[in-house]
């Protein structure tokens, strides 16, 4: 099986989507070509080069430039997906959602509710999340926990290339508004991934390693985090089972809750804040339904509740690493009552 | 004393995907008297739970590898030596082994670009392994429904040691073209045919399980000249009763992790062999474009209404070629009534507490009566 990026993963599903169903068409800032691009073969494809080619193959039809007003083309994407279109709007920082909230929040996802059922919003909002490039406050932050707040849309957070790509396929075949959340560090992360079009299920958590003293649920880059601190703990003696949700809406709250019953021990590693965030949602989760099951409270490992520091050292202490897992993991085990 | 008579037992390598695996449980105490073929230790891999056999004969000194190590092939596992060898020497011995150790390096060549030929206009997918320059016929193993070559990752490197090996995923399975034609059933054995005939194997020891083996008596009976010899593991195709007809169904139906679990289980006598590896792996097949639609086309064309339209009980009395039937006591799919009251020139082997895979679920054994039957014709 060939060797591919994240980058080019997602790339691969919106190619073989748009060639397969015509109805399927990209919108957003850049997406064509970078600023000043040289004609159509020079298109870098969005800043990170992720729909590169896309113009060359599909025209301007279909690979929309947008001006730089989120609150324009992302309402635009949504009467297109009312009327038939199944758009590809991109969002090129999840920061950005202040300026289209009420586009995404309160128009397409609440759209399919308020009229009974009649119409629908097949959107995909693709949208990059994460620290780690030392681009400050206004777009490094992980806001899938907002997302995920909202009745009505779904929240798809890709870990690796494989998963990206069948996510991607199935988000732009889902009838509902789905925020598609990539993390920047990933791009060049590389794995099999089939040449052939496949579907991942929403809602269908990935078991990324087993292990019965600690269970891990981690999502997006810090999966690949947990997996570090998993292989250094194993070294201890100390097995954890790593849960990758791979969506937070819908979460599948079930493996998570099976694997704590086994384990008894729960850690959450998230790059969202550790307030209103994913952590302390399935954390209340856990604590409400498998309560009896714990033998050690829950931990979460997050990033402090401050803005993100651009200095590359402050931001490197922002962002959770394998030792902060490792440490929370030995308190789950030595905690005694 | 030297040490020549202190022997490593080391990590095999099971299938063309292995790196490393996982040391689940010692089967063998120190100062234990064990020779070859005795259990040392159960091992999981990726893909399933097997155990690790000893080569060699002597006391087994030291277990040197602990419960939960995950190792490279190769790495060591334990020492046996005879009674006379003395401590220092298997110290010595082992630093000596663990000094020297290199993990092979995983060339991602070879472990990962398969190889493919285009039969009737579809590209088949397989796999080579052993004696290239071996005079024996070469082995082709053909799997069942759903499953892919990796089937017989225990059994390969036991039988390339005289042979070469060939693992095949046939049309609608594995990395090989997912269109089938308007006849899925004879598109299989004219894959099969065509496969044989393209690389030009000559006499070939054939390999079927359960579907895999109804495909291979087809082979043999439509071209008997092309076999060396037949083997027919828990074999579909010998009456037309399924008895694992839910099993066929619940394994297209089934697209999440829940589902296929309870559904793979029924492939085992021993369920708590299916690894989740083992589920995720049938799920990204499972979940590629067209693969539904194959299986579904399959399943009716080879067993519509919860029967098998194949059957070739009648005629392997008059096929040329030896013929051994192999069957795992405890399959839930393909039932073991079926090896019953075969004709004289097959001989049949029940494994016991093995289900419908035996090849993997009692792989040692497998290859024991694969690889005696082999060398019986040589």
């Amino acid at each position: 099986m060939p060797e591919k990026s994240y980058r080019q993963a997602i790339n691969e599903a919106i190619v073989q989507e748009m060639r397969r169903d015509s109805s399927v068409i990209l919108m957003g800032e850049d997406v064509a070509g970078g600023a000043g691009a040289g004609g159509e073969e020079d298109a870098w494809g969005g800043p990170l080069g992720v729909t590169k080619g896309l113009i060359s193959e599909f025209g301007p039809t279909r690979v929309i430039d947008t001006p730089i007003s989120e609150a324009g083309y992302m309402g635009a994407a949504i009467g297109a997906a009312a009327n038939g279109l199944r758009p590809l709007a991109d969002l090129m920082f999840c920061d950005f959602i202040g300026v289209c909230f009420d586009q995404i929040c309160n128009q397409a996802a609440k759209y399919h509710y308020m009229y009974g059922g009649q119409d629908k919003i097949p959107l995909t909002v693709r949208t990059m999340i994460g620290a780690g490039l030392s681009i400050s406050s206004q777009h490094s932050q992980s806001l899938h926990p907002l997302f995920t707040y909202f009745a009505g849309l779904k929240v798809v957070l890709p870990s690796g290339p494989y998963d990206a790509k069948g996510l991607l396929i199935a988000a732009l075949r889902d009838d509902d508004p789905v925020i598609f959340c990539e993390h920047k560090l990933l791009y060049d992360m590389t794995e099999d991934v089939p040449d052939e079009s496949y579907v991942i299920p929403f809602g269908e958590a990935n078991f990324i390693r087993e292990g019965g003293d600690v269970t891990i649920v981690a999502l997006s880059r810090m999966v690949h985090i947990a997996g570090e601190a998993a292989a250094s703990l194993s070294r201890q003696g100390i097995e954890c089972e790593i849960i990758d949700p791979r969506t937070t809406s819908p979460l599948d709250a079930e493996s998570i809750i099976e694997s704590v019953e086994q384990t008894g021990r729960l850690v959450i590693v998230d790059e969202s804040g550790p307030r209103c965030g994913m952590a302390s949602d399935i954390s209340a989760m856990v604590a409400e339904q498998a309560f009896g099951a714990l033998k050690a409270p829950i931990m979460k490992v997050t990033p402090p509740h401050v803005p993100i520091p651009a200095a590359p050292n402050l931001e490197q202490l922002y962002i959770p690493n394998a030792g902060r897992v490792i440490d929370a993991v030995r308190q789950t085990m030595e905690y005694a009552r | 004393m030297s040490n020549d008579q202190i022997t490593a037992l080391t990590m095999p390598k099971w299938g063309m995907s292995m790196v490393t695996g996982k040391v689940v449980d010692w089967l063998a105490e120190e100062g234990a008297m064990l020779s070859t073929g005795d259990e040392l230790a159960e091992v999981e891999t990726d893909k399933i739970v097997n155990v690790v056999e000893v080569q060699g004969d002597g006391i087994l000194r030291r277990r040197v590898a602990k419960q939960g190590d995950e190792l490279p092939i190769g790495a060591l596992l334990g020492v046996i030596a005879p009674a006379e060898a003395q401590d220092n020497e298997i110290d010595a011995f082992i630093e000596k082994f663990q000094e020297n150790f290199v993990p092979e390096e995983v060339e991602d060549a070879q472990v990962k670009e398969a190889l493919s030929i285009d039969v009737d206009g579809r590209r088949l997918v397989y796999q080579k392994a052993g004696a290239e320059d071996s005079e024996l016929p070469p082995v082709l193993f053909i799997h069942g429904f759903g499953g892919d070559s990796s089937s017989w990752m225990f059994n390969v490197a036991d039988l390339a040691a005289n042979h070469l090996v060939y693992t095949l995923d046939l049309p609608g399975h594995g990395a090989s073209s997912k269109k089938l034609g308007p006849d899925p059933f004879e598109t299989l054995v004219s894959s099969v045919y065509g496969f044989i005939n393209q690389l030009e194997l000559g006499k070939t020891h054939l390999i079927g399980h359960s579907l895999g083996a109804a495909v291979s008596m087809a082979v043999a009976v439509k071209n008997p000249e092309l076999l060396s010899s037949l083997t027919i593991v828990d074999a579909a195709g010998l009456s037309d009763a399924l008895a694992g007809g839910d099993y066929i169904q619940e394994f297209i139906n089934a697209e999440r992790r829940k589902d296929m679990k309870p559904a793979l289980q029924k492939l085992f006598a021993n369920p708590s062999l299916v690894t989740r590896e083992m589920i995720n792996e049938t799920l990204k097949y499972k979940r590629l474009e067209g693969v539904s639609d194959v299986l579904t086309a399959l399943a009716r064309a080879v067993f519509p209404d919860g029967k098998q339209i194949h059957v070739f009980r009648d005629q392997l009395a008059d096929l040329p070629m030896p013929i051994t039937a192999i069957w795992g006591a405890d399959d839930q799919l393909t039932d073991p009534v079926d090896a019953q009251s075969m004709p004289d020139n097959v001989r049949v082997h029940i494994i016991d507490k093995a289900g419908h895979m035996p090849h993997m679920e009692a792989a040692s054994q497998f290859n024991k009566i694969a690889g005696a039957f082999l060398e019986s014709l040589a």
